[in-house]
């Protein structure tokens, strides 16, 4: 059965919310991203049963927030590179220009699956368990993901 | 016991009751130990900025938008083919009006006083040819309309074909004009009937009767043109005619 789209709104709307303003810290940008999100529900809305989808929508959210900040540009000091420098564990948060080129790379290799799961680990603070269950995997292949991602991170930083 | 932070998903699927029970248990045991702030922005706030039918209106626009251009590029790649194959056929000596053809397939817009209407085929290889004036479709091509109302609070799409039925697209009544261009979320096919199918766009500033409208243009019948309308409701006119 398709997904509701409007009772999928009143029943995690708020969830969705809170996370683009937790990701975003801007409430205007985060209700723009709010409706990408269920934008992107709408579009898939026959291939996602249609319960218990708080987790789905929140990872939802997530992908969208961050391509939200892979275009924001107008700050220097921007969540995404935050969190990049998170996701790549990197010591010297003041090399902008990198993170830039990380952040690039990073979003131009990785799968959406792969970035999400980064940012529920390192930036969330989920144990590789919570990950696996969220997503689906087992904690072997979060785990595999993630020192892929970890991989490029570096190999890109060694090249540059 | 824990002292790490409870990540703000498990929180959420706490209060939805969404967690395996042995996961809710611990979270309750952790929430218990380290409350969680009270949710920010609260669930009515959020309702209250964006309530749900105008959420469900918008999430439809812009799926309507992306479906737009995602067919555009869809038809573009086709006519690039189509170009392509043109310049082959061109060298081996073939009717340049092959090329004019596949460039006459593009998006038609009509202006009214206040509303704007446009309809694209929806189809790679559809036969709808596109002039300034109108369009002519066939039967089974499947029509992509969208439309601007600029300082509309109410408004109605509806078409009328050659048999008099009338279809119903869209009807709005908004607090706040809608701004930019509104794709319908689903394309339209056109059915067997005969001679035309006309696209009204009726808007106003303020609320009209649309069911005493519609009502009128029943009893017309097989007409393109509307009756007359209150002072101040404006219409946009789109007439695909039809091939035999």
């Amino acid at each position: 059965m398709p997904i509701d789209v409007d009772a999928a709104y009143r029943r995690y709307g708020p969830l969705v919310r809170r996370r683009c303003e937790q990701m975003l810290r801007d409430p205007e940008e985060a209700r723009d991203a709010m409706h990408d999100a269920f934008v992107r529900l709408a579009r898939r809305r026959d291939d996602y049963e249609p319960h218990a989808l708080g987790g789905l929508l929140y990872r939802i959210a997530t992908s969208v927030c961050l391509n939200h900040l892979r275009t924001r540009r107008r700050r220097p000091e921007d969540r995404d590179q935050e969190l990049l420098m998170q996701i790549a564990n990197a010591e010297d948060p003041a090399a902008q220009g990198l993170a830039r080129h990380w952040l690039d790379r990073i979003f131009a290799k990785e799968s959406e699956s792969s970035k999400t799961i980064a940012v529920l680990h390192y930036v969330d603070g989920m144990t590789l368990e919570e990950v696996a269950r969220e997503v689906g995997l087992s904690v072997s292949g979060v785990r595999f993901k993630l020192r892929e991602l970890k991989l490029h991170v570096d190999a890109d930083l060694e090249a540059v | 016991m824990s002292n790490r932070p409870i990540p703000s998903l498990l929180v959420e699927q706490h209060r939805l009751g969404e967690l395996p029970a042995a996961v809710d248990q611990d979270v309750a045991r952790r929430l218990a130990d380290q409350p969680a702030a009270a949710p920010s922005p609260s669930d009515a706030q959020v309702f209250r900025d964006d309530p749900p039918g105008a959420v469900l209106r918008e999430v439809n626009r812009r799926l309507a938008e992306l479906q737009w251009q995602e067919a555009r590029a869809r038809r573009r790649a086709w006519i690039l083919w189509g170009m392509g194959l043109a310049v082959a056929a061109a060298a081996l000596f073939m009717s340049p009006t092959a090329v004019r053809t596949l460039w006459d397939r593009d998006t038609l817009t009509i202006k009214g006083e206040v509303g704007e209407l446009s309809v694209f085929v929806d189809a790679p290889g559809g036969a709808i040819a596109l002039s300034p004036t109108g369009a002519v479709a066939g039967r089974g091509d499947r029509l992509q309309v969208a439309f601007e109302a600029p300082g509309a609070t109410d408004g109605v799409l509806f078409s009328v074909d050659g048999r008099g039925s009338v279809t119903l697209h869209d009807r709005f009544h908004v607090a706040v004009p809608v701004a930019g261009r509104t794709l319908l979320p689903t394309s339209y096919v056109l059915d067997d009937a005969p001679d035309f199918e006309a696209f009204h766009l009726v808007t106003s500033a303020r609320p009209f009767d649309v069911d005493a409208l519609l009502s009128a243009v029943r009893a017309r019948g097989a007409r393109s043109d509307l009756p007359p309308l209150p002072p101040g409701v404006d219409v946009t006119t789109l007439v695909v005619r039809k091939e035999p």
